[in-house]
């Protein structure tokens, strides 16, 4: 009896003890509701965090600028979100830090066809839908695509809302043109009579969506970094291996409240989703191109009157867990 | 019970104003139970009675405020349908409008007739100074006292220069001193203009002291008692023995009965 | 009016002196009130870092800063236009109304019903219907603005109808007033001061709105806008100066403009 009550004891130290080890890292993850996150929602629905050893606990923000606050007030631990939200924030003294990439910058001006705008310079004077104002791509939108055309944002009549209001307006005819990222591009022109005018992947490809932590996380739990950027290099690599399936898990978190009923086109969401992922450049690694791009933008902010001071991308980009993990060859 | 009128009326064809058989009924609650009443033109007319006997709603269906439930009023032989400025209302709340200047207020109804301003400064100045408030053209009612307001009503009510003037207890707001003065002044008003005047008042003396007949009416329903009428000319002593005499009469129809300077009232073992 | 008298009976006691004390007695309160503000701003500044909290010194300085900036004098030109246009819409259709109600029974036992229902519903909520329906920029705004100031206006308004002394109105009768007559020199003075009261009521609710709705969406101008976009871009000093503007703004046009109206148009109840 004694012996038997001697070995459940030990066995349930032991249990314990050996769960402690393998019980899952808790994150805290955010990401933004647009289709540049789209890694964040493979991780999380083919279990990629799981595997890394990561309990996340995966939250979604309408905005960049929205997401970033909580990763300033210590209610996040990881965010994916456009790189100026960090060069912002560390102007004014924050510590965050971008130690990934997740996604280059795709965003399409897309503009009715009766409103005789073949060119960005046709813009002035007419209306735009863009998204929130001060997210990275309102950013570009000012400091590169228009400006690009000796445009300010004083020649176009510039509206800041959400990205199904913006499709909404542009099929209705309230808006003249819209800044648009996918899904809602490939909406866009299946279903109403635009055509795109331009594309900044094409002409200007930058770092759009990155990862970024607290400083504090890559101080006390370094190991929880590398094994989320680990599990979002899992995600992009899934997502160029098997697309169709890739499209089939993000449908439901991309296209529900899209509704496909529009004036008698039917389109399977899965086709909008394979369209967006062909279009999308995803790729974990930040080069030299993307660094002296994220350079040529903090310098962007500053014409504009959003940064008053100089930030170095040294002190905020830290790429040491991606370099360790390019050495893994995985 | 039916009234005769007064050897003065018999000149006049018609009574200024007649009223046949008038009940007076809000839901169950009859106010006035078949009245009958005449009176002639120029003539100044008391009613007296206990409250609550309906004689304020006589005078708002006489002007015309009420519809009658049943029975008719007549003035000048038509039937009255409706208010008119030509038989004015003078409410014992002087009911002056607080936003107005006290001019203002006597204007109002000169206003509401549309007449050309010069003509209404005219006319209201005038009657300003017959009431006495000439300084206080610009003063606002709240600024005044009760007698003042209740001579800016008067004032008001005869600038419609109407030919019948319905009085509603006017002066028993009033402190006794201000009454006095009031029922001197519109009794000097009244010899001016012979206008035909129905006074309600349960001041017994200052009806006596001002009208030609004295009607007293019973408590609910409310009927005519009596019409005691009042010969003596005026101006009248107030104390006289024979006003007097005719106080303690009235008194004694509404059930009163003075005891030598105090009043008992009957079925107590009060006296006042 | 009992701080004036306060004021020369202290003057006529004490001179000089007198003057100063009753003065002070007036003031003490709204001193003691901000400072205590200052302080708790002062003090949460401390204990954040300052790309939170910015502390009050920066954030005034701010203020005078973006004040002399042509940008943001237009951005507050806007608001003030949106507001000056809803909040006077918004009056003249109470007024209106409300005056309509005290006349027509059933249209006042109608609308009674309307603003029951509709009252509740917090006027921010209507804009992304309002920018469904209406577009992009001003209207949705004014809309908004509109329907904020509108309600409190009604139904003082109707209120004060309701309650409009049947004397007055027997007076106008009497002297041979017809329908519009009563309503122009009964109804509407007598509810002078209930419209006042809507309008103190309607011009909160309006400010409110307006701030809340540029924050919500389809504008790029305004001073909701410009603390929206500065919280945007983590310019926590310009969103706290933002926040300034809207309460000192609240407190002058509230304070001098309205309060002067009110004594003006109630004069014979201060005089």
């Amino acid at each position: 009896m004694a012996v038997i009550r001697k070995a459940v004891w030990i066995a349930a130290v032991a249990y314990l003890v050996a769960g402690q080890a393998f019980a899952a890292e808790k994150l805290r993850v955010a990401y933004v509701h647009v289709f540049d996150d789209a890694p964040v929602v493979i991780a999380r629905d083919k279990g990629f965090f799981a595997s890394e050893g990561l309990d996340a606990q995966v939250t979604m923000f309408t905005s960049g600028p929205t997401l970033v606050k909580g990763l300033v007030t210590d209610q996040s631990d990881l965010g994916v979100l456009g790189f100026t939200n960090a060069i912002t924030w560390a102007a004014q003294g924050a510590d965050l830090k971008i130690i990934g990439k997740v996604q280059e910058g795709y965003h399409s001006l897309v503009a009715r066809n009766d409103r005789g705008i073949k060119s960005l310079k046709d813009l002035k004077g007419k209306s735009l839908a863009s998204q929130a104002a001060g997210s990275t791509a309102d950013i570009v939108l000012k400091g590169v695509v228009l400006k690009s055309a000796g445009l300010t944002d004083k020649d176009v009549n510039i509206v800041y809302t959400a990205p199904s209001t913006a499709l909404a307006s542009l099929r209705s005819g309230r808006v003249d043109a819209a800044f648009l990222f996918e899904p809602y591009d490939s909406i866009a022109k299946a279903s109403a009579p635009v055509t795109e005018i331009y594309e900044i992947g094409k002409v200007w490809p930058f770092p759009c969506m990155v990862v970024i932590v607290p400083g504090r996380l890559t101080r006390e739990r370094p190991e929880a970094v590398k094994k989320s950027l680990a599990a979002l290099r899992r995600s992009m690599e899934f997502m160029k291996e098997k697309p169709a399936e890739a499209a089939r898990v993000l449908a439901p978190s991309f296209m529900a409240e899209e509704g496909l009923a529009m004036e008698g086109k039917t389109i399977a969401p899965e086709e909008i989703m394979l369209k967006s992922l062909k279009t999308n450049i995803f790729d974990w690694r930040l080069g030299k191109n993307d660094l002296s791009r994220m350079e040529e933008l903090t310098g962007v902010m500053k014409t504009l009157g959003i940064l008053k001071e100089d930030v170095p991308l040294s002190s905020v980009v830290d790429l040491r867990w991606q370099t360790e993990l390019e050495r893994q060859k995985r | 019970m039916e009234v005769p009128l007064n050897a003065r009326s018999r000149r006049e064809p018609w009574p200024k104003i007649s009223i046949e058989k008038l009940t007076q009924s809000f839901g169950d609650l009859t106010v006035i139970d078949r009245l009958s009443l005449g009176v002639a033109d120029g003539e100044f007319l008391a009613i007296v009675g206990p409250s609550g006997c309906g004689k304020s709603t006589l005078l708002r269906v006489i002007a015309g405020l009420a519809p009658p439930t049943a029975g008719r009023v007549r003035i000048d032989g038509v039937d009255v349908d409706g208010p008119d400025p030509r038989r004015h209302l003078v409410f014992q709340e002087h009911a002056l409008y607080p936003w107005r200047t006290v001019y203002k207020n006597v204007a109002l109804g000169l206003e509401i007739e549309r007449q050309k301003p010069e003509k209404v400064k005219r006319k209201v100045a005038g009657l300003l100074t017959l009431v006495g408030l000439e300084q206080f053209a610009k003063y606002y009612p709240h600024q005044l006292s009760g007698g003042m307001r209740q001579r800016a009503a008067l004032a008001r009510a005869l600038a419609m220069e109407p030919d019948v003037l319905l009085l509603d207890e006017p002066f028993g707001a009033l402190d006794a001193m201000t009454r006095l003065t009031l029922q001197d002044e519109l009794l000097r008003i009244w010899l001016d203009s012979r206008k035909t005047v129905v006074l309600v008042t349960h001041d017994v003396e200052e009806a006596l002291v001002l009208a030609d007949r004295v009607v007293i009416m019973t408590t609910v329903p409310g009927r005519i008692r009596e019409v005691i009428p009042v010969t003596e000319k005026r101006p009248r002593d107030r104390g006289s023995a024979s006003l007097a005499a005719l106080k303690r009469t009235v008194l004694g129809i509404l059930g009163i009965e003075p005891v030598i300077g105090n009043v008992r009232v009957p079925d107590t073992n009060f006296s006042i | 009016m009992a701080d004036r008298v306060g004021t020369a009976e202290a003057v006529a006691r004490g001179g000089a002196a007198g003057f100063w004390h009753a003065w002070l007695v007036r003031i003490l309160p709204y001193a003691v009130a901000l400072l205590a503000i200052l302080a708790g701003w002062q003090l949460s500044a401390l204990l954040f870092p300052a790309y939170l909290i910015p502390p009050p010194r920066k954030v005034f300085s701010r203020l005078i800063e973006e004040l002399g900036r042509p940008a943001f004098l237009v951005t507050l030109g806007r608001s003030f236009y949106r507001l000056a246009v809803g909040f006077v819409l918004a009056s003249a259709l109470g007024i209106a109304i409300g005056l309509l109600c005290g006349i027509w029974k059933f249209f006042r036992r109608a609308v009674r019903a309307l603003v029951s229902i509709l009252q509740s519903v917090p006027p921010i909520a209507w804009v992304p219907l309002f920018i469904v329906l209406l577009g992009f920029g001003d209207a949705p705004i004014i809309l908004v603005i509109i329907i904020a100031a509108f309600f409190p206006m009604t139904v003082s308004v109707m209120n004060a109808v309701e309650q409009v002394d049947g004397l007055h109105l027997d007076v106008a009768r009497v002297l041979g007033a017809d329908r519009a007559q009563l309503v122009a020199k009964v109804y509407a003075p007598a509810v002078v001061p209930a419209i006042v009261t809507g309008a103190q009521v309607g011009f909160g609710n309006a400010w409110r709105s307006l701030i809340a709705a540029e924050m919500v969406g389809g504008v790029n101008v305004g001073l909701g806008w410009f603390i929206n976009f500065a919280g945007e871009i983590a310019d926590m000093t310009a969103v706290l100066a933002g926040i300034l503007v809207i309460g000192l703004v609240s407190a002058l046009l509230d304070g001098l403009v309205l309060e002067r109206l009110k004594r003006r148009l109630l004069r014979w109840k201060y005089l």
